[in-house]
């Protein structure tokens, strides 16, 4: 059987983790890093860069490089946390048909689990050189308060990177299957994940080898790149005192900024005071400015005063779905680069009254999860059963617009609920079902997910037909819709019209696009006088190694000038 | 008919909380889906069926509410010989009451509220209808309103004092609606 990698997409940086003869090993990227910058690059001629080199080059090309992608999958254009952080983009964002986001590069729109594919598909490349064979399965991780079609676009991208996607696992609870637990005594923890972009809060109980979630909960819209935005708006108005300059007009400078922002706020973890010097930064008629700014950790710990805060709210939640006390819980685990942040770690410490868990890399821990979540798929692993739960409670539209519970938030997954309906007039032959996802008491308050329609019903009188609407969350956490009429016992048809997401030909055809896509590994700017490209095609991963080392040759011969 | 969850879990009715998490979890590496890769649609659905299960039996007041669920059945079936005899307006207001009384029935699994609003009009149509007055009585013990409940049971009991069955329900229900 083929081997199946374990992929933790995150919003900053991604990263990928395989178990072989029972080790655990983190995937090292042709980079030579073990973490790969969720960034994407897209050049004039349709050539993509992914990752370092892509990240590399964000300043000159601001407006086709796209990171932080996750942020938008499986959102609306609409969404209010889309309008929020669209400000803080400098690329182009638009609506598809349907409502949902894209992104506009060079005048082809692309959709984010397309972006995300790209990741996807290097990480897979990736993998493949390192380990010698070609991988076509892949367990993915995505944030535990992702909704159903934020899954079922994490899922699409695996899809179009030619990923087989055994599972979708949720980050905290893949944390918790790598922290290096003793699996047979019994104990209650608690993963507090403070990632690139989102924050989830789940609360576990262990116990002979199963891990079972009790409650999870969180913000897809929280995390690192809150941060740096803080840093950086302080920067520019610091900026804009000094200079009387607006270094918002100019995109390049905001790169720049962004770059030296997440630069000083990782320093500060271990630093005191961190400088930050951007030489030329803009310019007036008296000449060139310069930034020169000293942030404190103190001052910085006052600018993220309140994104920190936010997160405990989240955590009170979940502790009280789970019906636990902050003392019952015997360990916390942090996961995430964010939760480095001192601050961090000292407001888990106090709302839990303890020591956070030694020993755990918060950048790969959740790859290494994914991949022993894909052993245990595998059949290789045989004593660790991980049972999750939905985050969302799961409803349909009634009469008035209210919102009808069929599953409740936190029910271990899988869980499957039936409802019956029938028709409210005689000869109706298709009922309409709206599916909703959410907490809120009316409907249209709550996520809209699909609608179903049971079709071609027979005539009868109304309130005869009967026919059972079966809700089931599959182990991935997304929502599946079938239906039987009672009376004759046979499957209903149901015409299924999701709110979002892509159809399966979209599916069909960017998977093919990609794997024709030129995918080169080093941007065409960075290249200068290197005559031919050095450009990987994605079906032939193999060879990707040999290239790299003929570009090294030639990259010295550039060097020495030819 | 309700399913019964002891038979699900694999349990006696008497177990206790610890044999039945211990149960549960043998079950659930038999059936979840992640050890079950070639028979997802299977593994789905007995996993679902026995996190339902364990949801019920590891929840003492759910529990009991099972307990008598499955000692106290649904009254299925329509008495119709009884009646054979009756002509005209009556006998279309006794059709009339069954009709809403197997309406009920089928609904009884799945939406009880519905379920007992069929069985009510069922009994306003034919006041003396024990079966009908009886599944009242159990919609009215799903949805925890036991001395109202017990109002039901009662009335049954006057029309047929010597059915035994209904002493038994009773009890159940003393047993259940006791702190």
């Amino acid at each position: 059987m083929s081997k199946i990698i374990g992929i933790d997409l995150g919003t900053t940086n991604s990263c990928a983790a395989i178990m072989q003869d029972n080790d655990l090993a983190i995937i090292p990227n042709t980079e030579g890093m073990r973490t790969t910058p969720s960034v994407v690059s897209i050049m004039k001629n349709g050539e993509i860069v992914v990752g370092e080199p892509a990240k590399r080059q964000e300043v000159i090309n601001p407006e086709s490089t796209i990171f932080s992608i996750k942020r938008f999958m499986g959102l609306k254009l609409d969404d209010p946390s889309v309008t929020k952080d669209k400000e803080l983009i400098p690329y182009k964002l638009v609506a598809a048909a349907n409502g949902d986001v894209r992104v506009e590069v060079h005048g082809r729109q692309y959709s984010p689990p397309e972006i995300s594919a790209m990741i996807l598909g290097k990480m897979k490349r990736d993998a493949e050189t390192f380990l010698g064979e070609k991988i076509e399965k892949a367990v993915i991780t995505c944030p535990a308060y992702f909704n159903d079609s934020q899954r079922q676009a994490t899922k699409d991208a695996g899809k179009i990177a030619g990923l087989d996607v055994l599972r979708i696992i949720n980050e905290p609870t893949a944390a918790s299957l790598a922290s290096g637990f003793d699996r047979k005594t019994k104990r209650k923890i608690a993963i507090y994940d403070l990632g690139g972009g989102t924050f989830d809060i789940s609360i576990l109980e262990l116990g002979n080898g199963v891990f079972e979630v009790k409650s999870t909960s969180g913000d897809t819209h929280l995390g690192g790149d809150d941060f740096d935005q803080k840093i950086i708006d302080w920067l520019i108005e610091d900026f804009m005192k000094k200079e009387r300059l607006d270094l918002r007009q100019d995109r390049i400078a905001l790169q720049r900024l962004k770059e030296v922002a997440e630069k000083a706020k990782c320093e500060l973890s271990d630093k005191p005071v961190a400088e930050i010097t951007l030489p030329f930064i803009a310019s007036d008629s008296s000449g060139p400015k310069h930034l020169n700014a000293k942030l404190t950790r103190a001052k910085l710990e006052d600018l993220t005063k309140k994104l920190v805060e936010m997160t405990i709210p989240p955590c009170e939640q979940a502790l009280h779905d789970a019906g636990l006390k902050p003392q019952d819980i015997d360990e916390v685990v942090l996961v995430g680069g964010m939760t480095r942040m001192p601050k961090v770690r000292e407001t888990v410490k106090k709302l839990f009254n303890k020591d956070p868990y030694p020993g755990v890399n918060p950048d790969e821990t959740v790859a290494g999860g994914a991949a022993i979540q894909a052993s245990v798929l595998k059949g290789n692993i045989r004593d660790i059963l991980l049972l999750d739960v939905t985050p969302f409670s799961l409803g349909i539209r009634t009469e008035g617009g209210m919102m009808s519970k069929i599953i409740e938030k936190n029910s271990t997954i899988p869980v499957r609920k039936g409802e019956i309906f029938s028709t409210a007039k005689d000869n109706q032959t298709f009922v309409r079902i709206q599916v909703y996802q959410g907490e809120k008491p009316m409907a249209a308050d709550n996520k809209l997910i699909g609608t179903f329609d049971l079709v071609g019903i027979p005539a009868a009188p109304r309130e005869v037909p009967q026919i059972e609407v079966s809700f089931d969350v599959d182990a991935n956490g997304i929502v599946r819709v079938s239906a039987t009429d009672l009376g004759t016992g046979k499957e209903q048809a149901i015409k299924i019209t999701p709110n979002s997401g892509l159809t399966e030909t979209e599916i069909t055809q960017y998977a093919k696009e990609q794997s024709e896509a030129k995918i080169v590994a080093k941007p065409e700017a960075a290249k200068q006088k290197n005559v031919e490209y050095d450009e990987v095609t994605s079906d032939k991963p193999a060879d990707e190694a040999e290239l790299r080392k003929t570009n090294k040759k030639k990259g010295l011969f550039g060097l020495f000038g030819g | 008919m309700n399913e019964n969850y002891y038979e699900i879990l694999e349990v006696y009715p008497a177990a206790t909380l610890q044999e039945i998490e211990t149960a549960y979890r043998m079950l659930l590496y038999k059936y979840h889906p992640d050890h079950n890769p070639d028979r997802a649609e299977w593994a789905h659905k007995m996993t679902a069926k026995v996190v339902e299960a364990f949801q019920w039996l590891s929840n003492p007041e759910k529990r009991k509410l099972h307990n008598f669920q499955i000692y106290c059945q649904v009254k299925r079936k329509a008495p119709e010989r009884r009646f054979m005899f009756f002509q005209g307006k009556q006998k279309k207001q006794w059709e009339l009451s069954v009709a809403h009384f197997k309406a009920g029935v089928m609904l009884f699994d799945r939406q009880k509220a519905k379920a007992m609003a069929k069985f009510r009009d069922a009994v306003l149509q034919w006041p003396k209808f024990p079966e009908a007055l009886y599944n009242i009585g159990l919609c009215l013990v799903d949805m925890h309103k036991y001395d109202e409940a017990r109002n039901y049971f009662k009335k049954v009991m006057g029309l047929n004092p010597k059915d035994q069955e209904i002493h038994r329900t009773l009890r159940r229900l003393d047993e259940l609606s006791k702190k």
